[in-house]
Order: C-alpha cells, then structure tokens, then sequence
C-alpha cells in the first residue's frame, strides 16, 4: 500500500442548535486504502461524510484533498476534486435508463446538434457495468424497472464513474451502509470492486453497522462515538468485540436517568404482541408490556425496531402475529384506531409528525384529546386554555404565552408540548420514538422526568431511546433487536442494569 | 439588480392603478356604466353600441358609457358596482346579472347608495323592480317565442315543410335563456308532429363545443335535416362540421343573438336563420329609461307593472328578411326616438 | 475458507418484498393502456357507429386540440409545475391567426406564415410565465393563472367585441384535406406529439426534467441549471399552447377568445388518466397520448350512446374517477392532495 496521503480533515467540528454533532474530529486518509467507519447511531459518521461531499460546512476545522485545501460547498465541487458518495436514500432517476443515470449531467460527449446518441451511451455504459462485473444489468433498462439491490449496485457503478472520470489518479468514495439491501452475492460483488478500485490507487470510506463486513473489507477502522473519534485500529489488529468496547458512549450516573424514580411495573398487562411479523421488516417478535413499565427496544437503524414501533402504533400492518392490547386481539388500520385503544406515539420526526408549528400551545396540547375540553362539540377555548395553563406550570414549558406558536419554542419546549399532549389524553400505552432526539441537555432532564412521572401514573411506555445509554437508563426491561429479530431481552432493573457492551454485542 | 426590476415594476403598476383612480374621480358628465358577462360577446357590444348611441343624442358632454365587463364572475360584478357607486353617485347602471341570484346584492347595493338602475335578461323568480325605488326595470327578450320561431322556421324550411329529423343541441345546461328557447321548441314540436327528435345534447354555448358535438353526431346519423341550435355560437361550429363533409346548406340550422358572422351565413344559406336580440334596441333604451330617471323626467314609482317589466321585440333573419335586415340594421346602425320610451316594448312580462 | 453469509433471512424477505413492489409497479405501468382498450372494446360493443371509419375520423380530429395541449402540458406537470395559461393564451393565439388571415375584420392575408406568428406568441408568452415563474419564485399555477387572465385580454382587445370569421381558402383546404385518411389538423398534432416524444427520450433537456421533477436536489448537485430547463419546459408548453390555439382557430375559422375555454383541464385529466403523476417525474408524453385518446373516445362514445345530456357530464365524471383510479399508483404510505 502506497503512503500518499490523500485525505485529511483537522479538527472538524459540527454545531448544530442544541447539539454538536462533530467534536475536533481529525484523521488521514492514504490513498489506495479502505478505512471502516463505525459508531452508533447518532455518533457522527454521517456528518461526517456530508461534510466532506460539501452538503454541510463544518463549524469548524479544515481538510485537503491531495494535500490543497479543501472546502467544497456543494457535491458538484466535491465530485471536481475526486470524491464521491453512494447516499443511503438512493439518488437515480427512477424513469431514465441506467446508462442516462450514469452518465447523469456529462451529456456532452453524447449530444451531437441536441439529440442524445443514447446508443452509444448505454454501449459505454454497459462496459462500465461489465468492468465492474455487473454483466446481467442491462444499460437500457428504465431504473425504476429494476430491484431494489440492483438500483444500489447501478448507484455506486454511477459514483464510481463519476470519481474516475474526474481523472485524478486518486480519489474517494464514501459508502453510507451501502449493504443494507444487498443479497449474499451483490456483497461480495461490492467487495470484489473495492478491492479493484483501491488497487487502483482509490481509496474508500466503508461505513456499515455490520461489523462483519468492516472487519473484512477495511484496512483501518475509526470509531466513532458521541461526535467524537476515539479510536484508530488497523483491522489486522481488530476483532468484534475490541470494536464493542470502543464504540459503546459513555455510561451517565443513575441519577442522570432518574433511575431512583424507576417504579415497579404493575400486574396488569397492557400491550402484547406473539409472534408478530411485517413481511420484510421484522418477525417473530414477543414483547409484554405491563402497567408502569418502560420496555426500551435497542438495535441499529435498520433492525426492525422502528417498522415494529410503526406497527404498534398503527402506522403500518402487520402481516402476521398477534397483537393484543389489554389482552384482547387487535388490528389497527391506522394510527386513529390505535389512539382509540389507548396507543399514543411520539414519532421522531417532531417537526414533520407531531407539532403543529403554526398552531399555539394551548391548541397543540388539545390535539389529540378535544374531548376533554369540548362541550356539546365545541370546543371550549377556555377550557383549551386552562388545561394548557395547568400543563405549562407543571412541565415548565418555556413560551411566552400560550398563544405562541410552537414553531418557535425550541427542540426540548416544543417536545414538552408532545409530551403535555400525551399526558392530556386518556392514552396509556406510548410508543416513545426518540423523544430526547435534538434537544438539549437541561430539557433532556426534564423529558426524563416526565417519562418516570408516566410511568408513575400507570401508564406503559415502549421507548426507542437516542442512544444506548438512555434506552439502558431509563427502561425497566430491554429487547434487543438485530436483522428484524430480537436477539435479547434483558431486565434493567434499578442496579441490575446490563452493561452497554453486552448490549451492543447483540445488536451488530 | 433584481430587487430593482422588481420595485420598478411595482412602481409601474401603482402608477398605472392611481391614474385610473384619478381619471374616475375626475369624470364629470353623468356615467352610464354597463356591466356585462364580457367584451368577448358581440350580442354585448352591440348593447353599448345601443346606450353609444342614445348618448349620442345628448348634448355634448351631459353623459358618458363605461363599461363593467365581469368576465362570469359574480363577485366580480357585485364588487365593481359597489365600487362604482360608493364612489361616484352621478351614475346610471345598465346591468346583465352573471347570474340570477346576483340581483338581489345589486338591488341593494344601488337601492343604498340611490342610484337608478336596469336589469336586463336575467332575475330571479319573485324578485321584481317592484319592490325597489330606483330599479327602474327589468327588460328581456321572450326567450319562449324566439325558440319558437326558429323552430317553426326551420321546420317549415324542409325539403317536405314540416315533415324531417333533427338534432338539438341545447346551451348551458339550466340556464334561463336556454330553458325558455327549448320550452318555445316544444310548443312548436307539439304543432309539427311530424318532427323526428334524433338526438339532443348540450354544447354550453361554446362553438368548439358545437363543433365536435355535431362531428360526433355525423358519425351516427347520416339522415338529418336539420339543427336546433339555440344559439350563434354554437351554430357556427355546426355549420364548420357540416362544411368538412360537404353538407354545408344541405342541413338547417338555427341560431339566436344575431352575431355578425351568423347573419352573413343565413346570407349564404348555410344557416336557415337566427333570431336577433337587437341589443342596439335594448341598450339604447335602456339607457334612455335610466337616465331619464336620473333627471327626473320620470318618477319610477308611479310607474306600472307593466313599464317595469318587459319584452323587448327581437328580429328573425332568414333568408327570405335577410336583405332588410342588413339594410336597416348593418348598413345603417338603428337610431330610435329615445324621447318616445315606451317604443322598446313589445309587451309585459306575465308575472 | 468457509463461505460467510452476509444476508439474514429478513433481507431475503426484504428484497422479495421489494421485487413484489417492483412487479406491481410495472403492472401499474401499464394500467392506463389496459382501461383504454378496456373502454374501447366497451364503446364498440354498446356505442352505435362507434367502430365506423367516419368516426375514427372524428377521433382522430377531436383528439388534435387535446393531443397537443397535453404535450405541453406533460412536461410542465413532469416537473411538479403546472401551467393553467391555455384558456386566455389558447384564445389569444387562435384570435391572432384569424385577424391575420384573410378575414371579414381587416385587409390582412399573411396567409401561412400567419399560424407561425400565432405559434410565436405562444412561445414567447411561455417564456414570459416560466421567466416570472422561475425568477419571482411564484408559484406556477398562481403566474400562468394571471397569464391566462391577462391573454384572454388581450384577445378580446384584438377583435373588440367582434370576432373576426376567417375567409381565407387556405383554412378550408386544411380543414378538409387529409393525407392516408388521416385529417392535416390531426397530422399536424401527432407531429407534436412526435416533437415531444423525441424531446422526452432523445435530448439531454428530457433527461432534466424527469429528473427534476424526481428529485431536484440530486438534479441541482449533479450540476444541471435547473431554473433554465424549467423556463425552457415553460416555452415548450407555450409553444403548444399556441399550436392548440391555432388549431382551433383553424377548425372553426372563428377567432373567438373562447377558442381557449375549457381545453385546460380536460388536458390535465388527459395527463393524470395517462399515468403522470402532479407530483412530478412520472409518466411521459406515450402515457399522455393514452389519456388524451381516454379522455377524447369517452366523450365521443357518450354522445354517440345517446345519454342524456344531464347525465352525460355527471358519468363523464363519474368515467374519470375510475379511470384515474385504475391507472394510477397510490400506496397507503403516499400522501396525496
């Protein structure tokens, strides 16, 4: 392996409002290497690599490409310097062809007086398929014809294209999980062409949540964790459970969580599922959730844990199993049935899912309970507004008067609103989806709380949690999931809480 | 630079709009404003040719048309009246409601604001000048008696008179206009019994409409002698099909509102005939009545039922009263003696 | 060394998951045909004179005006946009070729060049909405809306309340003549459709719009100027905004700014039954040819079965629903407004 460095980054940090999500990240890249990025969910690696494909500026911090400076504000920059990146969300145009994908936005060398020789470009598009082994895609063909997995594989044949054509003799792809979809055979495939195109001189960025695959694929592997590098290993060096160690956050004191406000669970169980499956997603999954308990699930995106709590809340269908609440079998056709039943979620998404940003306080936390404040189907402003007063006292909410419209509260006010809202309704079953997802560290504590009193009040929570640590701080059991199944379940009762590495070794 | 192309064009704009303003502000002579459907309809313009024409016969200077063109748009017309008359009381209003239901919002409008007015074709049942000071009267053609004798006309035009099949091809679909044209179309049916309904459809007024309609309609009759068209509109475009297959006078077709090109087509014998509204007639009267309200000439509630209320007399052209027509109507525009009211009327309305 | 298995069993479920979509997908694909020669098998079955060659004359003749209004109007709803200016700029372009033709309003005899100075104005007013459209960040169906206003106008303004019938001999030559059956009006328009058609698969500004309209971020970062081919897409819908317009002006010889009336919507429908969603980057100009003939043999077939005319808009309507029903893609998790 050559020792040209290629790359290099300079304490990179990334501030976003209320979260860094890059801390003084540093590291050098060779050329003709493949270097493994591994990490949490959440500990960096995709800001990361924005920042090097020029989606996102750093805060902070410098890098070179081929040892000049460089600072690239959009990918079309990046891609003149060489580097280029296969995005999780697929970015082909589903109604051109393969060979029109490819060759995307370097028409030219095809159009003769306006008209396209698509001839000729799905002929030179069929010998970059072949160079890259890919005989049985056919260049013609519409994208949005094709498989899934083959679609990702034509992505990375257009970014491999892309970095060569750009000439240099050395450049860098960036790979976001780019497995995930794959079969057997098209892992391999991939593998084979990285080993091709670091012969080469390129080098790659391989980021994946399956270890295995790092492990095999990369010379180096950098770990991720909280924002910030902690570590460098060259893979000859590595094993699984080294990168467990390395990679699991730090582990916050008891009473960070509130563990002492940990209740027993009731007897009384509220949620239940046997065997329940959705056909491509997640199977032959077993979860009780009893009164006053927070089940927390764990896993990686892409376990399976974010498509079951969609299906419990009634999002999507299962499409085998049972799901039973307060014992009696259920089917949710959407997520009005399950709030009918006493399911209420607090989706990821704030901005998008849960808070009405032009509409007040008082009538965000009113949503999805008129019934309480209406009289003979009215609904009483007074009434909206007292209940909205009792909730901003209790939770401290922080907005100038009820009459603000929470898009302009901060992350952790306006999920406090969610939260009065979910306190409001007769729900006792919540399905808790990062709820401490972009907020900051004092409302954290606060959202906390809240999830205990909850608790306290009897009520069940499934909680997906934005990091291991708080999914193991909070909750009273655990279910660890990996590959659409669960591979543990595991009791996190106060002092007997597992530790973050045992976890982890399931989920990866 | 783009902010400038911008502002500059807003300026513009403003510019435009405070002129207009100030141009109405500064009008003098009393307006006699008409607000019509559009200036697209020549049936319309004709009608302020009409109210052109009477003030024409006024001293220079004593009254001005502006025209209130509502493009079918309800609010459009309600807003424009109001506008008008909250800023200029030396108005008379000449209107065509875009819709029955809009005679009402007027009425008070102008009731409010004191400002004599005139109605013509359309009125909602029950609602009459009646019951308004300064409506002075609602006027319209019989639009019953025109279906008829188009009908009558055609069907006497056969090659055996009174004995063939025709097609109808009826206009907006409950439309006031529309509906009383059929109604006069039955009655006449009722006479001929010997008249073969093929087919009947609307074509909404519209002369694309009419055109591919009647296309369709060759397609599957091959024996038609005639269409009851119940307007010009859609008459030309019947009269376009009937020209691709080379059938052009061979088939009857009606036609009411006496367009331009309608009447050169009865010249022609394309088309058997088409009933002329005369809206010289009507708005020149119209007008009259108006203004003569205004100065005080009459008092609108001495009136009787019968002056508020009326027919205005039409023309059927066809062949045969087609070179009088464009002899006393074309060539030399009508100018009536608007000092004789009463003249326009050709009978009352039946209440 | 043992082979190592990279994929669990729930990828395997994924990916046949997948390969069902997928399937379904190109079913769907190829819905709109199906309800088309479902509705033509149906319409020659129960619709009288319905399989005669007169009327697929009159198919072919009524379905010019609609044909090219969809092909412009195809790659403007490919970009996510719309463009509602037909009605006024329809009119205006069909009120210009009359008044320049020889005419019972004035002394004009531009004869053929007429139609291409009608064409032009189409063009022209195109870029002028795309132009606003693009740089005022309006959005377009609000700007080519006004536009519409604005042309009607000024097509009343050109003849001032009288339409100008066209006398010209050349008009009547066209209006009848027809080459192997097929009426010149109708040619005229499968040679737009033709245009688009290679516009659509064989340039580079084809390849922009769908993938504009599929994701114009990955368009933008890919370099493409996105803001011209929106313009250009605009100049394109003007232009056979205009042909429209002449077309009509040439069928009835009339130029009567309600030429433009109602030539709109039908276009949209026309665009949506062939299988191109509003949202953008689905379909094509071929599924605009399939919904544009939907649209036309509907109402030909009514009219030829006799319905009464009260039912007969309330069934067109009634048609359409199913028909858009059938050929279009709606997973529960597509949000649809």
């Amino acid at each position: 392996m050559g020792k040209n460095i290629l790359f290099t980054a300079r304490n990179i940090t990334k501030k976003y409002p209320g979260t860094m999500a890059l801390k003084d990240v540093s590291a050098e890249l060779f050329s003709g290497e493949v270097v493994g990025l591994v990490g949490e969910n959440g500990a960096g690696k995709s800001t990361l690599l924005k920042i090097i494909m020029g989606n996102e500026q750093p805060t902070e911090g410098v890098m070179t490409m081929h040892g000049i400076p460089f600072a690239p504000k959009t990918p079309i920059e990046a891609n003149n310097m060489g580097v280029g990146m296969v995005f999780q969300e697929q970015s082909l145009i589903q109604n051109l062809t393969v060979g029109q994908n490819i060759f995307f936005g370097m028409e030219d060398k095809y159009t003769r007086f306006c008209v396209l020789n698509k001839r000729k470009m799905h002929e030179d598009a069929s010998r970059i398929l072949e160079d890259m082994r890919l005989n049985h895609i056919r260049a013609d063909r519409k994208v949005s014809s094709l498989e899934f997995a083959t679609r990702q594989m034509v992505e990375i044949c257009k970014v491999f294209h892309v970095v060569k054509r750009s000439g240099l003799d050395s450049c860098l792809i960036l790979l976001d999980e780019p497995t995930s979809v794959l079969s057997d055979g098209e892992v391999r495939n991939l593998f084979e062409n990285i080993r091709l195109i670091t012969a080469e001189g390129h080098t790659v960025i391989f980021v994946s949540h399956r270890l295995d695959e790092v492990l095999e694929i990369s010379d180096r592997i950098i770990v991720f964790k909280d924002g910030e590098k902690v570590d460098e290993v060259l893979t000859a060096e590595a094993d699984e459970s080294i990168l467990y160690e390395k990679m699991v956050g730090r582990t916050a004191s008891g009473e960070y969580y509130k563990v002492s406000d940990q209740v027993e669970p009731g007897g009384e169980v509220l949620l239940e599922t046997r065997d329940l499956g959705r056909r491509g997603y997640f199977r032959n999954v077993n979860l009780t959730l009893h009164a006053g308990e927070i089940l927390g699930i764990c896993g990686v995106v892409g376990s399976g844990k974010e498509d079951l709590c969609a299906v419990l809340c009634g999002d999507e269908s299962p499409t085998s199993g049972q799901l039973l609440v307060r014992g009696e079998g259920k089917k949710f056709g959407a997520p009005q049935a399950a709030l009918k039943n006493g399911i209420l979620s607090i989706p990821k998404e704030r901005r998008e899912e849960s808070i009405i940003a032009s509409a007040s306080v008082s009538e965000n936390i009113a949503m999805s309970n008129f019934g309480n404040i209406s009289k003979i189907g009215l609904i009483s402003k007074k009434l909206e507004k007292a209940q909205a007063e009792n909730y901003r006292g209790k939770m401290h909410i922080r907005a100038s008067s009820l009459d603000q419209k929470v898009g302009f509260l901060s992350g952790g006010n306006a999920q406090k609103v969610v939260f009065a809202r979910a306190l409001a309704s007769d729900a006792d079953i919540l399905i808790l989806n990062h709820p401490t997802r972009g907020v900051d560290v004092g409302a954290k504590e606060e959202i906390y709380s809240l999830i205990r009193s909850l608790a306290v009040q009897g009520k069940g929570c499934v909680l997906l949690g934005d990091t291991l640590d708080e999914c193991i701080g909070l909750s009273n059991r655990l279910l660890v999931m990996k590959d659409g199944e669960v591979t543990r379940e595991c009791d996190a009762s106060p002092g007997n809480k597992p530790e973050q590495v045992d976890i982890v070794k399931y989920m990866m | 630079m783009k902010k400038i192309k911008s502002w500059s064009l807003i300026f513009a704009l403003v510019t435009m709009a405070v002129c207009g303003a100030a141009m109405a502000f500064a009008a003098e002579p009393v307006t006699i404003a008409v607000s019509i459907r559009s200036m697209s309809s020549e049936y319309h313009m004709q009608y302020v040719a009409g109210a052109q024409a009477f003030v024409d016969t006024l001293p220079e200077g004593a009254a001005k048309v502006q025209i209130l063109p509502c493009e079918a748009d309800d609010n459009k017309q309600i807003n424009d009246i109001k506008t008008l008359v909250a800023s200029n009381s030396n108005v008379v209003i000449l209107v065509d409601p875009n819709n029955a239901p809009n005679v009402t919002s007027i009425a008070e409008a102008c009731e409010e604001a004191g400002v004599y007015w005139v109605s013509f074709w359309n009125t909602p049942e029950g609602i009459t000048p009646l019951s308004y000071k300064y409506w002075v009267h609602h006027q319209t053609l019989d639009g019953e008696a025109q279906g008829y004798d188009i009908a009558v006309s055609l069907f006497k035009s056969f090659k055996t008179p009174g004995k063939g099949k025709i097609l109808v091809m009826e206009g907006m679909m409950a439309n006031t206009a529309n509906e009383e044209r059929v109604k006069g179309l039955k009655r006449a049916l009722a006479e001929y019994p010997d008249i073969e309904i093929l087919d009947d459809q609307s074509a909404n007024w519209d002369t694309n409409e009419g055109l591919a309609l009647m296309e369709t309609w060759l397609a599957k009759y091959d024996d038609i002698d005639g269409v009851w068209s119940a307007s010009d509109g859609m008459s030309l475009g019947v009269v376009q099909a009937l020209k691709a297959v080379g059938l052009e006078g061979k088939v009857g077709v009606t036609g009411v509102d006496g367009f331009k090109d309608a009447i050169d087509a009865v010249g022609a014998g394309t088309m058997t005939n088409s009933y002329v509204n005369n809206g010289w007639l009507q708005g020149g009267y119209a007008a009259a009545w108006a203004y003569a309200a205004y100065t005080g000439k009459i008092k609108v509630d001495e009136l009787d039922a019968g002056h508020r209320m009326f027919f205005t007399e039409g023309y059927l052209v066809t062949k045969d009263t087609y070179p009088d027509y464009i002899k006393n109507f074309v060539d030399n525009p009508p100018v009536y003696d608007y000092s004789n009211l009463d003249f326009c009327i050709k009978g009352p309305m039946p209440q | 060394m043992e082979k190592k298995q990279y994929t669990s069993p729930i990828a395997e479920e994924f990916a046949y998951e997948m390969r069902r979509q997928t399937r379904k997908a190109k079913i769907i694909n190829y819905a709109p045909v199906g309800v088309l020669a479902f509705f033509f098998a149906l319409l020659s079955a129960i619709a009288p004179g319905f399989l005669s060659l007169y009327n697929f004359r009159t198919i072919l003749n009524q379905l010019s005006v609609p044909l090219v209004m969809t092909m412009g109007l195809t790659f403007v709803i490919l970009l996510g946009c719309t463009d509602l200016s037909g009605e006024g700029l329809g009119g205006f372009c069909g009120c210009l070729v009359t008044l320049l033709v020889i005419n019972t309003k004035n002394a004009n005899d531009f004869g053929a060049p007429a139609f291409l100075i009608a064409i032009c104005c189409g063009l022209a007013v195109g870029l002028f909405s795309g132009f606003i459209h693009v740089k005022g960040k309006i959005p377009s169906f609000m700007v080519t809306y006004a536009i519409s206003s604005i042309m009607s106008g000024f097509a009343v303004m050109s003849y001032r309340g009288q339409p100008a019938m066209a006398k010209d001999p050349l008009l009547t030559k066209i209006t009848s003549g027809s080459v192997l059956g097929i009426p010149y009006l109708t040619v005229a328009s499968l040679l737009v459709f033709v245009a688009a058609f290679f516009l659509q698969n064989y340039t580079r500004f084809g390849a922009y719009v769908m993938a504009i309209g599929d994701n114009e971020a990955v368009a933008r970062n890919t370099g493409v100027n996105v803001d011209r081919i929106k313009m250009k897409v605009f100049i394109w819908a003007g232009f056979c905004i205009g042909v429209s317009g002449v077309i009509s002006a040439i069928r009835v010889a009339r130029g009567d700014v309600g030429l433009g009336k109602d030539t709109v919507f039908p276009a949209i429908t026309a665009v949506v039954v062939g299988g191109t969603t509003l949202t953008g980057g689905k379909g094509g100009v071929v599924n605009s040819l399939v919904g544009a003939l939907i649209v036309t043999i509907i109402n030909n077939g009514l009219i030829l079965m006799g319905v009464n005319m009260y039912i007969r808009s309330a069934l067109q309507g009634v048609i359409i629903i199913i028909a858009v029903a059938l050929s279009v893609n709606r997973g529960k998790k597509v949000i649809v407004k």
